[in-house]
Protein backbone atom coordinates (compact mmCIF):
# COMPACT_ATOMS: atom_id res chain seq x y z
CA UNK A 1 0.00 0.00 0.00
CA UNK A 2 2.92 2.05 0.76
CA UNK A 3 3.97 1.13 -2.38
CA UNK A 4 0.98 3.30 -4.10
CA UNK A 5 0.80 6.11 -1.98
CA UNK A 6 4.85 6.56 -3.34
CA UNK A 7 3.90 6.47 -6.83
CA UNK A 8 0.81 8.20 -6.86
CA UNK A 9 2.82 11.20 -5.02
CA UNK A 10 5.77 11.29 -7.14
CA UNK A 11 3.30 10.81 -10.42
CA UNK A 12 1.67 13.78 -9.00
CA UNK A 13 0.71 16.57 -11.74
CA UNK A 14 -1.02 19.90 -10.93
CA UNK A 15 -4.59 19.69 -12.99
CA UNK A 16 -7.05 21.52 -14.25
CA UNK A 17 -10.40 21.45 -12.70
CA UNK A 18 -13.15 20.02 -14.67
CA UNK A 19 -15.43 23.08 -15.52
CA UNK A 20 -19.08 24.10 -13.60
CA UNK A 21 -21.86 21.70 -14.44
CA UNK A 22 -23.75 24.91 -16.06
CA UNK A 23 -21.05 25.81 -18.26
CA UNK A 24 -20.82 22.02 -19.37
CA UNK A 25 -24.20 22.21 -20.24
CA UNK A 26 -24.84 25.63 -21.69
CA UNK A 27 -21.78 24.49 -24.41
CA UNK A 28 -23.25 21.27 -25.00
CA UNK A 29 -26.49 22.25 -25.63
CA UNK A 30 -25.60 25.24 -27.78
CA UNK A 31 -23.10 22.90 -29.63
CA UNK A 32 -25.57 19.88 -30.23
CA UNK A 33 -28.92 22.67 -31.08
CA UNK A 34 -26.42 24.08 -34.04
CA UNK A 35 -25.78 20.58 -35.19
CA UNK A 36 -29.38 19.37 -35.27
CA UNK A 37 -30.24 22.91 -36.68
CA UNK A 38 -27.58 22.20 -39.52
CA UNK A 39 -28.38 18.73 -40.23
CA UNK A 40 -31.97 19.26 -40.37
CA UNK A 41 -31.91 21.92 -42.67
CA UNK A 42 -29.03 20.19 -44.88
CA UNK A 43 -30.51 16.80 -45.08
CA UNK A 44 -34.15 16.82 -44.08
CA UNK A 45 -35.61 20.03 -45.11
CA UNK A 46 -37.59 22.11 -42.26
CA UNK A 47 -41.65 21.38 -43.09
CA UNK A 48 -42.96 23.71 -45.34
CA UNK A 49 -45.43 25.15 -43.00
CA UNK A 50 -42.71 25.86 -40.56
CA UNK A 51 -43.39 29.70 -40.82
CA UNK A 52 -46.81 29.35 -40.02
CA UNK A 53 -46.03 26.79 -36.80
CA UNK A 54 -43.82 29.53 -34.93
CA UNK A 55 -47.05 31.43 -34.43
CA UNK A 56 -49.12 28.50 -33.40
CA UNK A 57 -49.00 28.95 -29.29
CA UNK A 58 -49.16 24.80 -28.82
CA UNK A 59 -46.28 23.74 -31.34
CA UNK A 60 -43.89 26.35 -30.14
CA UNK A 61 -45.12 25.67 -26.44
CA UNK A 62 -44.23 21.54 -27.00
CA UNK A 63 -40.76 22.56 -28.79
CA UNK A 64 -40.23 24.75 -25.98
CA UNK A 65 -41.17 22.31 -23.36
CA UNK A 66 -39.14 19.58 -25.45
CA UNK A 67 -35.97 22.33 -25.42
CA UNK A 68 -36.41 23.00 -21.81
CA UNK A 69 -36.36 19.48 -20.58
CA UNK A 70 -33.10 18.69 -22.71
CA UNK A 71 -31.26 21.55 -21.17
CA UNK A 72 -32.35 20.73 -17.53
CA UNK A 73 -31.97 16.84 -18.32
CA UNK A 74 -28.49 17.78 -19.75
CA UNK A 75 -28.06 19.70 -16.30
CA UNK A 76 -28.84 16.98 -14.19
CA UNK A 77 -27.15 14.84 -16.23
CA UNK A 78 -23.47 16.43 -15.84
CA UNK A 79 -24.32 17.16 -11.72
CA UNK A 80 -24.80 13.09 -11.15
CA UNK A 81 -21.59 12.60 -12.99
CA UNK A 82 -19.56 14.65 -10.45
CA UNK A 83 -19.26 12.86 -7.10
CA UNK A 84 -20.92 14.14 -4.12
CA UNK A 85 -23.11 16.58 -5.87
CA UNK A 86 -27.25 16.16 -4.96
CA UNK A 87 -29.26 16.69 -7.57
CA UNK A 88 -32.02 19.12 -6.03
CA UNK A 89 -35.69 18.07 -5.55
CA UNK A 90 -36.25 21.49 -7.51
CA UNK A 91 -34.63 20.72 -10.33
CA UNK A 92 -36.25 17.15 -10.75
CA UNK A 93 -39.39 19.34 -10.02
CA UNK A 94 -38.54 21.22 -12.69
CA UNK A 95 -37.50 19.00 -15.28
CA UNK A 96 -40.74 17.04 -14.92
CA UNK A 97 -42.84 20.04 -15.43
CA UNK A 98 -41.49 20.81 -18.38
CA UNK A 99 -42.09 17.35 -19.51
CA UNK A 100 -45.45 17.29 -18.40
CA UNK A 101 -45.84 20.07 -19.88
CA UNK A 102 -44.67 18.65 -23.55
CA UNK A 103 -47.23 15.64 -22.90
CA UNK A 104 -50.13 17.09 -21.60
CA UNK A 105 -51.72 18.87 -24.78
CA UNK A 106 -50.33 15.77 -26.75
CA UNK A 107 -52.73 13.70 -24.60
CA UNK A 108 -55.68 16.25 -24.78
CA UNK A 109 -55.37 15.87 -28.87
CA UNK A 110 -55.23 12.56 -29.03
CA UNK A 111 -59.06 12.21 -26.64
CA UNK A 112 -60.37 14.65 -29.62
CA UNK A 113 -58.65 12.74 -32.46
CA UNK A 114 -60.98 10.24 -34.97
CA UNK A 115 -60.35 6.76 -35.31
CA UNK A 116 -58.70 7.20 -38.64
CA UNK A 117 -56.21 9.69 -37.35
CA UNK A 118 -55.67 7.46 -34.30
CA UNK A 119 -54.69 4.35 -37.04
CA UNK A 120 -52.75 6.78 -39.49
CA UNK A 121 -51.28 8.10 -35.41
CA UNK A 122 -50.41 4.12 -34.83
CA UNK A 123 -49.01 3.33 -38.12
CA UNK A 124 -45.28 1.55 -38.43
CA UNK A 125 -45.40 2.55 -42.41
CA UNK A 126 -45.68 6.46 -41.13
CA UNK A 127 -44.15 6.60 -38.13
CA UNK A 128 -40.70 4.27 -37.72
CA UNK A 129 -39.22 6.57 -40.22
CA UNK A 130 -39.85 9.43 -37.38
CA UNK A 131 -38.65 6.83 -34.47
CA UNK A 132 -35.35 5.93 -36.32
CA UNK A 133 -35.03 10.43 -36.68
CA UNK A 134 -34.89 10.74 -33.05
CA UNK A 135 -32.10 7.61 -31.88
CA UNK A 136 -30.33 9.15 -35.19
CA UNK A 137 -30.46 12.94 -34.09
CA UNK A 138 -29.63 11.76 -30.87
CA UNK A 139 -26.45 9.60 -31.34
CA UNK A 140 -23.68 12.08 -31.45
CA UNK A 141 -24.80 14.50 -28.83
CA UNK A 142 -24.74 11.27 -26.64
CA UNK A 143 -21.86 10.38 -27.33
CA UNK A 144 -20.16 13.71 -27.24
CA UNK A 145 -21.77 13.82 -23.71
CA UNK A 146 -21.03 10.43 -22.64
CA UNK A 147 -17.33 10.67 -23.73
CA UNK A 148 -16.96 13.50 -21.66
CA UNK A 149 -18.47 12.23 -18.65
CA UNK A 150 -16.07 9.13 -18.85
CA UNK A 151 -12.88 11.00 -19.64
CA UNK A 152 -13.37 14.35 -17.43
CA UNK A 153 -15.76 13.55 -14.66
CA UNK A 154 -16.58 10.64 -12.86
CA UNK A 155 -20.05 8.99 -12.17
CA UNK A 156 -20.75 7.33 -9.14
CA UNK A 157 -24.65 6.63 -10.21
CA UNK A 158 -23.64 5.76 -13.53
CA UNK A 159 -27.61 4.33 -14.25
CA UNK A 160 -28.93 7.90 -13.22
CA UNK A 161 -26.28 9.79 -15.55
CA UNK A 162 -27.11 7.43 -18.78
CA UNK A 163 -30.40 7.69 -18.17
CA UNK A 164 -30.84 11.69 -17.93
CA UNK A 165 -28.68 11.79 -20.69
CA UNK A 166 -30.65 9.40 -22.56
CA UNK A 167 -33.62 11.64 -21.70
CA UNK A 168 -31.97 15.08 -22.68
CA UNK A 169 -30.43 13.71 -26.04
CA UNK A 170 -33.95 12.10 -26.78
CA UNK A 171 -36.04 15.54 -25.81
CA UNK A 172 -33.90 17.59 -28.04
CA UNK A 173 -34.21 15.11 -30.68
CA UNK A 174 -37.93 15.30 -30.54
CA UNK A 175 -37.82 18.82 -30.58
CA UNK A 176 -35.26 18.82 -33.79
CA UNK A 177 -37.78 16.49 -35.29
CA UNK A 178 -41.00 18.77 -34.62
CA UNK A 179 -39.40 20.86 -37.40
CA UNK A 180 -39.10 18.14 -40.20
CA UNK A 181 -42.15 15.53 -39.42
CA UNK A 182 -44.97 16.67 -41.11
CA UNK A 183 -47.69 14.58 -39.50
CA UNK A 184 -49.55 16.44 -36.54
CA UNK A 185 -51.80 13.40 -35.36
CA UNK A 186 -51.28 13.42 -31.46
CA UNK A 187 -50.78 9.75 -31.18
CA UNK A 188 -48.22 9.91 -34.09
CA UNK A 189 -46.36 12.23 -31.74
CA UNK A 190 -46.60 10.23 -28.50
CA UNK A 191 -45.56 7.35 -29.85
CA UNK A 192 -43.22 7.70 -32.67
CA UNK A 193 -41.62 11.28 -31.55
CA UNK A 194 -41.70 11.33 -27.47
CA UNK A 195 -41.67 7.20 -26.96
CA UNK A 196 -37.85 6.72 -28.53
CA UNK A 197 -37.10 9.47 -25.55
CA UNK A 198 -38.05 6.85 -23.32
CA UNK A 199 -36.72 4.10 -25.33
CA UNK A 200 -33.05 6.48 -25.03
CA UNK A 201 -32.92 6.44 -21.48
CA UNK A 202 -33.03 3.19 -21.06
CA UNK A 203 -30.92 2.37 -23.26
CA UNK A 204 -27.91 4.97 -22.08
CA UNK A 205 -29.12 4.34 -18.32
CA UNK A 206 -27.89 0.74 -19.33
CA UNK A 207 -24.79 1.24 -21.66
CA UNK A 208 -23.60 3.67 -18.75
CA UNK A 209 -23.06 1.45 -16.54
CA UNK A 210 -20.31 -0.21 -18.25
CA UNK A 211 -18.97 2.96 -20.62
CA UNK A 212 -18.98 4.92 -17.06
CA UNK A 213 -17.00 2.97 -14.66
CA UNK A 214 -14.35 4.17 -13.56
CA UNK B 1 -41.45 32.95 37.27
CA UNK B 2 -38.75 31.16 34.76
CA UNK B 3 -37.42 27.71 36.19
CA UNK B 4 -34.12 27.05 34.87
CA UNK B 5 -33.28 22.82 35.51
CA UNK B 6 -29.98 21.52 34.77
CA UNK B 7 -30.14 17.85 32.70
CA UNK B 8 -26.61 16.70 32.95
CA UNK B 9 -27.22 13.69 30.38
CA UNK B 10 -28.96 16.46 27.67
CA UNK B 11 -26.06 18.91 28.55
CA UNK B 12 -23.36 16.07 27.65
CA UNK B 13 -25.01 14.98 24.91
CA UNK B 14 -24.97 18.10 23.22
CA UNK B 15 -21.55 19.07 24.31
CA UNK B 16 -20.35 15.82 22.95
CA UNK B 17 -22.48 15.84 19.51
CA UNK B 18 -20.61 19.31 19.06
CA UNK B 19 -17.42 18.35 19.67
CA UNK B 20 -18.50 15.56 17.20
CA UNK B 21 -19.41 18.15 14.45
CA UNK B 22 -16.71 20.50 14.76
CA UNK B 23 -13.97 17.62 14.54
CA UNK B 24 -15.32 16.18 11.71
CA UNK B 25 -15.67 19.89 10.47
CA UNK B 26 -11.86 20.80 11.12
CA UNK B 27 -11.10 16.94 9.85
CA UNK B 28 -12.68 17.40 6.35
CA UNK B 29 -11.36 21.06 6.12
CA UNK B 30 -7.92 19.63 6.37
CA UNK B 31 -8.28 16.57 3.70
CA UNK B 32 -9.56 19.37 1.56
CA UNK B 33 -6.57 21.80 2.19
CA UNK B 34 -4.28 19.18 1.70
CA UNK B 35 -6.16 18.07 -1.55
CA UNK B 36 -6.37 21.68 -3.11
CA UNK B 37 -2.67 21.89 -2.42
CA UNK B 38 -2.24 17.97 -3.96
CA UNK B 39 -4.97 19.66 -7.16
CA UNK B 40 -1.98 22.40 -7.71
CA UNK B 41 0.84 19.82 -7.81
CA UNK B 42 1.92 20.13 -4.53
CA UNK B 43 3.55 16.19 -3.96
CA UNK B 44 4.07 16.61 0.02
CA UNK B 45 0.89 17.56 0.80
CA UNK B 46 -0.77 14.76 -1.41
CA UNK B 47 1.69 12.18 0.35
CA UNK B 48 0.53 13.08 3.66
CA UNK B 49 -3.54 13.48 2.41
CA UNK B 50 -2.82 9.70 0.79
CA UNK B 51 -1.62 8.33 3.99
CA UNK B 52 -4.16 9.53 5.93
CA UNK B 53 -6.74 8.12 3.41
CA UNK B 54 -5.43 4.87 4.54
CA UNK B 55 -6.65 4.53 7.48
CA UNK B 56 -10.28 6.66 6.72
CA UNK B 57 -10.66 4.68 3.85
CA UNK B 58 -9.93 1.26 5.90
CA UNK B 59 -11.99 2.23 9.01
CA UNK B 60 -15.02 3.35 6.79
CA UNK B 61 -14.92 0.02 4.69
CA UNK B 62 -15.00 -1.85 7.75
CA UNK B 63 -17.73 -0.10 9.23
CA UNK B 64 -19.95 -0.27 5.83
CA UNK B 65 -19.38 -3.98 5.34
CA UNK B 66 -20.30 -4.52 8.69
CA UNK B 67 -23.94 -2.99 8.11
CA UNK B 68 -23.60 -4.83 4.89
CA UNK B 69 -23.95 -7.82 6.65
CA UNK B 70 -20.21 -8.75 4.44
CA UNK B 71 -18.19 -8.66 7.42
CA UNK B 72 -14.92 -7.39 7.42
CA UNK B 73 -12.46 -8.71 5.23
CA UNK B 74 -8.66 -7.34 5.61
CA UNK B 75 -7.99 -8.66 1.54
CA UNK B 76 -11.15 -6.99 0.46
CA UNK B 77 -10.68 -3.81 2.66
CA UNK B 78 -6.97 -3.23 1.09
CA UNK B 79 -8.46 -4.01 -2.32
CA UNK B 80 -11.30 -1.71 -1.63
CA UNK B 81 -9.08 1.42 0.02
CA UNK B 82 -6.16 0.56 -2.95
CA UNK B 83 -9.28 1.12 -5.74
CA UNK B 84 -10.15 4.20 -3.95
CA UNK B 85 -6.98 6.04 -3.78
CA UNK B 86 -6.60 5.38 -7.05
CA UNK B 87 -9.99 6.36 -8.21
CA UNK B 88 -9.44 9.80 -5.85
CA UNK B 89 -6.04 10.08 -8.21
CA UNK B 90 -7.32 9.68 -11.64
CA UNK B 91 -10.64 12.13 -10.95
CA UNK B 92 -8.66 14.46 -8.28
CA UNK B 93 -9.77 17.00 -11.58
CA UNK B 94 -13.52 16.49 -10.23
CA UNK B 95 -13.70 18.07 -7.08
CA UNK B 96 -14.10 22.09 -7.07
CA UNK B 97 -12.59 23.29 -4.07
CA UNK B 98 -15.99 25.68 -3.53
CA UNK B 99 -17.52 22.22 -2.68
CA UNK B 100 -17.63 20.81 0.55
CA UNK B 101 -14.82 17.69 0.53
CA UNK B 102 -16.46 14.84 2.64
CA UNK B 103 -19.60 14.05 -0.17
CA UNK B 104 -16.87 14.14 -2.90
CA UNK B 105 -14.65 11.66 -1.12
CA UNK B 106 -17.53 9.06 0.64
CA UNK B 107 -19.44 9.11 -3.24
CA UNK B 108 -16.45 8.14 -4.70
CA UNK B 109 -16.00 5.07 -1.68
CA UNK B 110 -19.36 4.00 -2.04
CA UNK B 111 -19.17 3.65 -5.47
CA UNK B 112 -16.05 1.73 -5.32
CA UNK B 113 -17.76 -0.46 -2.78
CA UNK B 114 -21.21 -1.02 -4.58
CA UNK B 115 -19.17 -1.30 -7.99
CA UNK B 116 -16.78 -4.34 -6.30
CA UNK B 117 -19.94 -5.97 -4.45
CA UNK B 118 -21.61 -6.38 -7.93
CA UNK B 119 -18.68 -7.38 -9.39
CA UNK B 120 -18.01 -10.25 -6.55
CA UNK B 121 -21.58 -11.17 -6.86
CA UNK B 122 -21.14 -12.76 -10.54
CA UNK B 123 -20.48 -16.44 -10.13
CA UNK B 124 -16.45 -17.12 -11.26
CA UNK B 125 -15.55 -20.56 -11.61
CA UNK B 126 -12.50 -21.72 -12.34
CA UNK B 127 -12.69 -24.60 -14.97
CA UNK B 128 -9.62 -25.48 -16.67
CA UNK B 129 -7.70 -26.32 -13.62
CA UNK B 130 -4.67 -28.05 -15.71
CA UNK B 131 -4.13 -24.51 -18.11
CA UNK B 132 -3.64 -22.74 -14.65
CA UNK B 133 -1.46 -25.12 -12.97
CA UNK B 134 0.97 -24.85 -15.86
CA UNK B 135 0.45 -21.19 -15.92
CA UNK B 136 1.00 -20.95 -12.53
CA UNK B 137 4.14 -23.29 -12.48
CA UNK B 138 5.46 -21.68 -15.47
CA UNK B 139 5.95 -18.67 -13.34
CA UNK B 140 7.33 -19.90 -10.42
CA UNK B 141 4.54 -19.53 -8.21
CA UNK B 142 3.82 -23.06 -7.89
CA UNK B 143 6.85 -25.54 -7.62
CA UNK B 144 4.77 -28.74 -8.33
CA UNK B 145 1.18 -29.79 -8.09
CA UNK B 146 0.67 -33.06 -7.58
CA UNK B 147 -3.40 -32.78 -7.43
CA UNK B 148 -6.22 -30.78 -9.10
CA UNK B 149 -7.59 -30.81 -5.26
CA UNK B 150 -4.02 -29.04 -4.49
CA UNK B 151 -4.60 -26.16 -6.57
CA UNK B 152 -8.17 -25.93 -5.29
CA UNK B 153 -7.25 -25.62 -1.33
CA UNK B 154 -4.39 -23.11 -2.86
CA UNK B 155 -7.43 -21.01 -4.64
CA UNK B 156 -9.58 -20.63 -1.05
CA UNK B 157 -6.94 -18.83 -0.14
CA UNK B 158 -7.89 -15.89 -2.53
CA UNK B 159 -11.20 -14.01 -2.90
CA UNK B 160 -13.68 -13.97 -5.60
CA UNK B 161 -11.89 -11.04 -8.01
CA UNK B 162 -8.59 -11.96 -7.90
CA UNK B 163 -9.63 -15.78 -8.99
CA UNK B 164 -11.74 -14.46 -11.49
CA UNK B 165 -8.47 -12.08 -12.31
CA UNK B 166 -6.08 -15.06 -12.77
CA UNK B 167 -9.32 -16.46 -14.76
CA UNK B 168 -8.77 -14.23 -17.24
CA UNK B 169 -4.99 -13.81 -17.65
CA UNK B 170 -3.89 -17.10 -17.22
CA UNK B 171 -6.82 -19.58 -18.55
CA UNK B 172 -8.38 -16.73 -21.34
CA UNK B 173 -5.20 -15.93 -22.16
CA UNK B 174 -6.28 -12.36 -22.13
CA UNK B 175 -4.08 -9.10 -21.63
CA UNK B 176 -3.90 -6.84 -18.83
CA UNK B 177 -5.51 -4.05 -21.03
CA UNK B 178 -8.18 -6.41 -21.97
CA UNK B 179 -8.58 -7.24 -18.36
CA UNK B 180 -8.68 -3.72 -16.85
CA UNK B 181 -11.16 -2.89 -19.46
CA UNK B 182 -13.18 -5.66 -18.59
CA UNK B 183 -13.29 -5.75 -14.92
CA UNK B 184 -13.54 -1.92 -15.10
CA UNK B 185 -10.59 -1.53 -12.99
CA UNK B 186 -7.56 0.36 -14.06
CA UNK B 187 -4.05 -1.29 -15.16
CA UNK B 188 -2.40 -0.68 -11.87
CA UNK B 189 -5.20 -1.73 -10.24
CA UNK B 190 -5.48 -5.26 -12.51
CA UNK B 191 -1.20 -5.85 -11.58
CA UNK B 192 -1.60 -4.82 -8.37
CA UNK B 193 -4.26 -7.46 -7.19
CA UNK B 194 -2.59 -10.34 -9.32
CA UNK B 195 0.57 -9.49 -7.98
CA UNK B 196 -1.19 -9.95 -4.23
CA UNK B 197 -2.74 -12.97 -5.33
CA UNK B 198 0.21 -14.65 -6.66
CA UNK B 199 2.22 -13.25 -3.20
CA UNK B 200 -0.91 -15.32 -1.56
CA UNK B 201 -0.53 -18.19 -3.24
CA UNK B 202 3.19 -18.70 -2.62
CA UNK B 203 2.91 -18.20 0.97
CA UNK B 204 0.07 -20.58 1.02
CA UNK B 205 2.05 -23.37 -1.04
CA UNK B 206 4.87 -23.17 1.14
CA UNK B 207 3.28 -22.82 4.26
CA UNK B 208 1.37 -26.46 3.00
Amino acid sequence: MNHLVDRLSSDLKPVRLAPAPGLVTAAWIFLSALFLGIWVAGFHRYRSDAGVLIHSFTFTGIFAALFLTSAVAGLLAVRSAIPGRDLSKGWLLVLFLFFVLALLPLFGRTLQESPAELLSGLSLKNGWHCGLSVMLYALLPATVLLWFFNKKLASTRPLLSGGLVGLSVGALGAAALAWVCPQDEAVHLLIWHILPVFVLSLIFAKLSRKFLSF
Amino acid sequence: LEIVTFDPWAANFMTSSWNKNKHQTEREERWRTLFVKAQKGESSAYRVFLEEMMKVLADYYQNSLRKYGRGADSALISDLVQETLLAIHQKRATYQPSQPFGPWLFAIARYKMIDSFRKNSRETTVEDWGLLEASLVAENVLMEVDQKEDLEILFEALNEKQKELLRLLKMEGLSVREVSARLAMSESAVKVAVHRAMKILKEKKRSS
